[in-house]
């Protein structure tokens, strides 16, 4: 038995979910989606939860983060409920939920919250930044402006600070989704083809695919390095790429100078990689070129804005350094730099940009369940 | 009655059909059979029996010939009797000495797949029509003398707005209305779907206008306690009080409404919780609060309506969707949100069916944000008690049938309509026969939809079952139009299609007059005993009667012994086809058609497309013809399954033809 | 063509405005029954004298056919009933003349009855070839 609780409708609204409250229950957005299945029955499903306040439920489910917001459903809703926006908001909502500052919540809820807490953060890394500059600059001039130590330091801080609740909402949803899990033995894919097929699905992006390849689709007119999905892909794994070049920096400890170096080649890579996925996205979101890049909210501007910043800034960087120029706008450029990508890796956790944990390990889960291993 | 001067001069026509028929019944020997039939003085094959040209023949063949009957073989009599009885009048015959044999429907295209048979078929089918007209008697239809006054019994909107286009059409209107006051069920309410004027002002406006026309008399606290005679001539008893007015009327129009569905005791809680109403309470309730809900001095936050109340149900008596409920329910709901402000709203229902523009109301409550379950007749809702709130348990169908509860100040049952509590008596009295939703029944739902198997007697409105205002109102319109049709004529012409008594053999024994549904027969006394005697405008001439006459004294007209037994002797006198295999020159007992009787356009069409496949354009080319005339035969041919489609052309503009069913093309 | 001299011919009483439109329906789709079936239509099947059948059947037909309008009669609610009585009437009359009961059948039969119709042709004609 189910209490129905008709306030939830309005505490989801605040997560940009506008208009599901048109829906009557037709189930032509889950007929139309081509990432449903027999188990998973979304978004008509999700939409009736929230409806009826069903919270459990949605955090509950696997099915939420199968969806890659394509907006194939949204195009087809005879009622405009924007099922397609709506599952993107309840995706918000598990974030802020499995998430235990109630940073997230605050952001997503609030776009002057956002602004100021985005704000405030900048400066006070820019401040921290100014204040560690010791003031003599010789060729290595890079490592003499932010000491070596200090960017280690503070890096381990803000790292282990995220990795925190990074950790506490993997766990918090591991435990909510362990509950759906069939316990049912035999219907389960084993540890190891589920990891298999998270990290192929990483790769190939095959699942999110399928959503361009609706017969009078827009994309299917389009190249396949315009499709979302690639748009997707570069920017996902242009940031991975730069993530390791870093790491890889940080362990090979004196890298920078040689551009021929492997990591300098992947980040150069990389960086072109998501600058592209970046500037696709903006466009497309600018143009409202399909339904599911028409609504963006304040929280996706910012992020897909900041990785761009970060992408272009960086690539500056690149060629500065190979050509020695070591100008005051180069400096400028280089805290800008830097201070948006520590606001990315501090607002990983609390920002859309969690799903990066979340999707994959929902997917393990929804893997886990079998029925999709065996066919 | 036995014997009857026979018919002596008949002509018949048997028809081609363009080859509907010819194609599989041999036409030209039938006819060579039937014109040494006893009688027949003209038998013809003929193209289209229906073509002008022929109808201008048979009138001539009619008054050269001096011919007494006519039977035409064709189609079904459903499309061209009348008309051939007319060419048969126009020609000077009784239009009911005019017979048509239907070797269509019934012969040719029932028995395609075997045409010899067919042809023997329609041979005896012909002699039994050629039987029956040398039985037929000439008739008059009856005439009637008719009153320009109608009465129409129930003062709703439906029988209001009916009395004033009658009035308005010259007719003198009585209006029956059993309360004390005109406009029914809609007079006590707020603003309706669609146009959100309010019932009262609707009403008021009625009123006006029934008061300015002179012709409309009405009588409130007024019923109706017998109706006697028949179309024309009605006698309306009405009751007012202690007095008895007798009023004499051309038609009668019943527009008596609908009763609302009461829950019994206990069904969801009605009458065990106070908080559980039902819907027309419910509107009286909003019509009557002002700024917050309250009822029972609690302010309501939260309602919920239970839809199908006593309706669509599989087991009860109710079987069908009241169909006003859900749009009425959802419009409450949207007067609600309105006037009262932050009322959480749940609709549990089994299908809603805001049907044509009531769809826009559906769309506007679930923005709103009102919540709707989808419940089974076979799990419905349960309502408990839950402080001084309701708790309400159902299975929701639309999330995985989970068992769902919610909590409600206020339930409200959406209760659909039922038929009027008195409406047996009232079919009583006027013989209107009410159908399995004990609604009254017209004749036929879309053919006849406003007119009852008693002539002169029409129903309108919610009385028919469910229906909305404006469907109300448009049923009760089209039934003035058509009372009005009948009153203006001083004389009103019947079928003369009715039982007649043999007062010889009649020993009055009343059996007739106990089956007879309308009341025809009654006892008369004549040449020195009881008879029975029939009155012609009441029978129907349905001809229940006829058989359980016990001496066999009662016929009906087009249908007596002569008649019908006639037909049976015709069937089955034996055909001797010259051929002996029918019409076996039809082609090699296969599906073949033979060419022979084609038009030249057709012969030179299909020569064209022996080869290949051909569009349109491509035939008007080759043969020099018109696209249009080739289109036109092309299209026949097809119809008649010699050519067929066979997929687009190259730039997949026109179609390409190619022969079907033609083995042999003789040119 | 051998068969049209074993075919038993049935004669079927329809009704004017519900079951002959059936059977016309069957002809319009060319849904085939056997040709020895002939049909005389009526305004109501309660108006069918039992002679009538009687006759028929003396005559030469195998059997009669009764494609009532059931419940949806336009006319009486009490036309199944009164039909029946036809029936059992005929029934009657047709032992004293040494002729099985089984010859005569009746169905309602709809204004688009035409499958249903075609059906019970085949099933009756099969019916009464046994019988003989
Ligand atoms: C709660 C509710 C809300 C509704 N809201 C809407 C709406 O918003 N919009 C809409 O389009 N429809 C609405 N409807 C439907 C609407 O009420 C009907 O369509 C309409 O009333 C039908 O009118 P009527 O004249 O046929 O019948 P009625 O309104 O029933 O009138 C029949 C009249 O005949 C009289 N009568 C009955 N028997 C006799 C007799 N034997 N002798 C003499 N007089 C007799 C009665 O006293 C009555 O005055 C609603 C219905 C309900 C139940
Ligand atoms: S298509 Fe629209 S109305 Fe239909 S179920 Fe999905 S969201 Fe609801
Ligand atoms: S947005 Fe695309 S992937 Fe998501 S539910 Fe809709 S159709 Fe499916
Ligand atoms: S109109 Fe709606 S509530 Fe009324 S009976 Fe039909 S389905 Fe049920
Ligand atoms: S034919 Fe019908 S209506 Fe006429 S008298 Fe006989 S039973 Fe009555």
């Amino acid at each position: 038995m189910s209490r129905i609780d008709p306030e939830f409708s309005s505490e989801i609204k605040k997560y940009g979910a506008k208009d599901f409250s048109a829906c009557f229950n037709c189930g032509n957005c889950t007929g139309v989606c081509g990432l449903t299945d027999k188990n998973a029955n979304f978004p008509r499903m999700f939409i009736r939860q929230g409806m009826l306040g069903q919270k459990e439920e949605i955090l509950q489910s696997k099915e939420l983060w199968l969806c890659y917001a394509c907006g194939d459903c949204s195009e087809t809703c005879p009622r405009q409920a924007g099922p397609g926006d709506y599952m993107a908001a309840m995706r918000r909502y598990a974030i802020a939920s499995y998430e235990p500052t109630g940073l997230t919540k605050l952001m997503f809820k609030s776009n002057p919250g956002f602004i100021v807490l985005t704000f405030f953060l900048a400066i006070l890394l820019g401040f921290f930044l100014f204040t560690l500059k010791p003031g003599h600059e010789v060729s290595r001039w890079l490592f003499s402006i932010l000491p070596y130590a200090v960017i280690h330091n503070m890096g381990l801080v803000i790292f282990s600070l995220t990795g925190l609740s990074v950790a506490w909402g993997v766990i918090a949803m591991t435990l909510k989704l362990s509950k759906t899990v069939d316990n049912n033995e035999k219907s389960k894919g084993n540890w190891w083809s589920s990891l298999l097929m998270v990290g192929n699905e990483i790769a190939t992006m095959n699942r999110y695919k399928t959503c361009d390849e609706d017969e009078d689709s827009f994309w299917k007119e389009k190249h396949w390095f315009q499709q979302p999905w690639f748009v997707h892909w570069s920017i996902m794994w242009g940031f991975i790429g730069l993530l390791v070049a870093t790491v890889l920096d940080f362990i090979l400890k004196d890298p920078a100078t040689q551009i021929w170096w492997p990591s300098r080649i992947l980040g150069t890579i990389a960086g072109l990689l998501l600058v592209y996925g970046t500037s696709l996205a903006i466009n497309y979101r600018l143009k409202k070129v399909t339904k599911a890049y028409s609504e963006t909210r304040l929280a996706d501007w910012i992020f897909l804005f900041f990785l761009w910043i970060a992408g272009i800034t960086g690539f500056w960087l690149e060629v500065s350094v190979a050509l020695n120029a070591n100008y005051l706008f180069n400096h400028i450029v280089l805290l800008i730099h830097t201070i948006i990508s520590m606001e990315l890796v501090l607002l990983f956790a609390f920002s859309k940009f969690a799903h990066a944990v979340y999707r994959p390990l929902a997917l393990f889960f929804y893997f886990r369940k079998g029925q999709e291993a065996k066919k | 009655m036995e014997n009857k001067q026979k018919k002596e001069r008949i002509g018949v026509y048997i028809c081609h059909c363009g080859g509907n028929i010819s194609d599989y019944v041999d036409v030209a020997q039938i006819k060579d059979i039937v014109k040494k039939e006893e009688g027949v003085i003209v038998s013809k094959n003929v193209m289209f029996a229906c073509a002008d040209s022929n109808q201008k023949e048979m009138i001539k063949d009619i008054e050269d010939e001096k011919l007494d009957a006519v039977v035409v073989a064709s189609c079904s009599p459903k499309l061209h009797l009348h008309t051939f009885r007319n060419v048969a009048l126009r020609g000077g015959i009784n239009p009911y000495n005019y017979t048509q044999v239907n070797i269509r429907e019934q012969c040719s295209w029932a028995h395609s797949d075997t045409p010899g048979e067919a042809t023997v078929k329609a041979a005896g089918l012909i002699r039994a029509g050629i039987k029956k007209v040398s039985f037929s008697e000439a008739l008059e239809n009856i005439e009637v003398s008719s009153t320009r006054a109608v009465v129409v019994i129930g003062g709703g909107i439906s029988g209001m707005r009916a009395a004033i286009d009658l009035a308005k059409m010259g007719n003198q209107v009585y209006l029956i209305e059993k309360e004390k006051t005109l406009g029914g069920h809609v007079a006590k309410w707020g603003e309706l779907y669609i146009t959100d004027q309010t019932g009262k002002d609707i009403i008021a406006a009625l009123i006006k206008d029934i008061k300015r026309l002179t012709n409309i008399t009405v009588f409130t606290l007024a019923t109706v306690e017998k109706v006697s005679g028949s179309i024309g001539n009605f006698i309306v008893d009405v009751k007012i009080g202690a007095e008895i007015l007798n009023l004499k009327s051309g038609a009668i129009l019943v527009t008596t409404g609908f009763d609302s569905y009461i829950p019994k005791e206990g069904e969801f809680g009605y009458q065990n919780y106070p908080s559980v109403i039902a819907l027309p309470e419910f509107r009286e309730l909003i019509d009557n609060s002002k700024e917050t809900l309250v009822y029972n001095n609690r302010k309501v936050n939260s309602i919920a309506y239970i839809y199908c109340v006593g309706m669509m149900q599989t087991k009860g008596e109710n079987k069908y969707c009241s169909r006003v409920c859900c749009t009425t329910a959802i419009h409450n709901s949207l007067i609600v949100h309105e006037k009262f402000k932050n009322i959480q709203a749940y609709h549990l229902y089994r299908d809603i069916r805001t049907y044509g523009k009531q769809e826009i109301l559906y769309e506007r409550s679930s923005k709103n944000g009102d919540i709707y379950l989808k419940y089974e007749e076979k799990n419905p809702p349960v309502v408990e008690n839950f402080g001084n709130k309701l708790l309400i348990k159902v299975k929701d169908e639309l999330t995985k049938r989970q068992d769902m509860e919610l909590e409600a100040d206020l339930v409200v049952l959406v209760t659909g309509m039922v038929p009027r509590s008195d409406s047996k008596q009232v079919s009583a009295l006027l013989k209107i026969p009410i159908g399995n939703d004990r609604f009254f029944n017209e004749i036929h739902p879309k053919l006849r939809p406003v007119e009852t198997v008693i002539n002169g007697v029409f129903i309108g409105g919610s009385c028919q079952g469910p229906k909305n205002i404006s469907e109300s109102v448009q049923s009760s319109l089209s039934a003035a139009v058509k009372i009005n049709a009948l009153t203006k004529n001083p004389t009103i012409f019947l079928e003369p299609i009715i039982a007649r008594i043999n007062f010889e053999t009649c020993v009055w024994c009343g059996k007739c007059a106990e089956v007879c549904e309308y009341d025809a027969i009654h006892p008369l006394e004549m040449y020195g005993k009881t008879i029975a005697s029939m009155n012609e405008a009441v029978c129907k001439g349905c001809g229940m009667c006829a058989p359980v006459c016990p001496v066999d004294a009662i016929d009906m007209a087009q249908y007596s012994n002569n008649e019908i037994e006639g037909m049976i002797d015709g069937f089955l006198e034996k055909v001797e086809l010259e051929t002996g295999e029918g019409t076996a020159s039809q082609g090699e007992g296969e599906e073949g058609n033979t060419m022979k009787d084609m038009p030249q356009i057709w012969r030179q069409l299909a020569a064209c497309l022996e080869k290949d496949s051909k569009t349109i354009p491509a035939l008007a080319k080759e043969l020099h013809l018109n696209p249009k005339l080739v289109t036109y035969h092309l299209m026949t041919m097809n119809k008649y399954s010699l050519v067929e489609a066979d997929g687009l052309d190259d730039s997949d503009e026109y179609y390409a033809y190619k022969l079907k069913n033609l083995h042999h093309v003789e040119n | 063509m051998e068969s049209k001299n074993t075919r038993p011919k049935i004669l079927v009483f329809s009704t004017d405005k519900i079951s002959d439109p059936g059977i016309d329906q069957a002809g319009l789709r060319k849904i085939h029954y056997s040709p020895a079936v002939y049909v005389i239509s009526l305004p109501c099947s309660s108006g069918i004298k039992p002679r009538w059948i009687l006759h028929a059947l003396k005559q030469g037909f195998d059997g009669v056919f009764i494609a009532a309008d059931g419940h949806e009669c336009s006319y009486s609610p009490k036309c199944p009933e009164l039909t029946n009585q036809i029936i059992e009437e005929s029934q009657q009359l047709m032992k004293e003349n040494g002729i099985s009961p089984k010859r005569i059948r009746m169905a309602a039969i709809c204004s688009v009855c035409a499958e249903p119709f075609a059906s019970h042709m085949a099933n009756f004609t099969k019916i009464l070839a046994e019988l003989e």
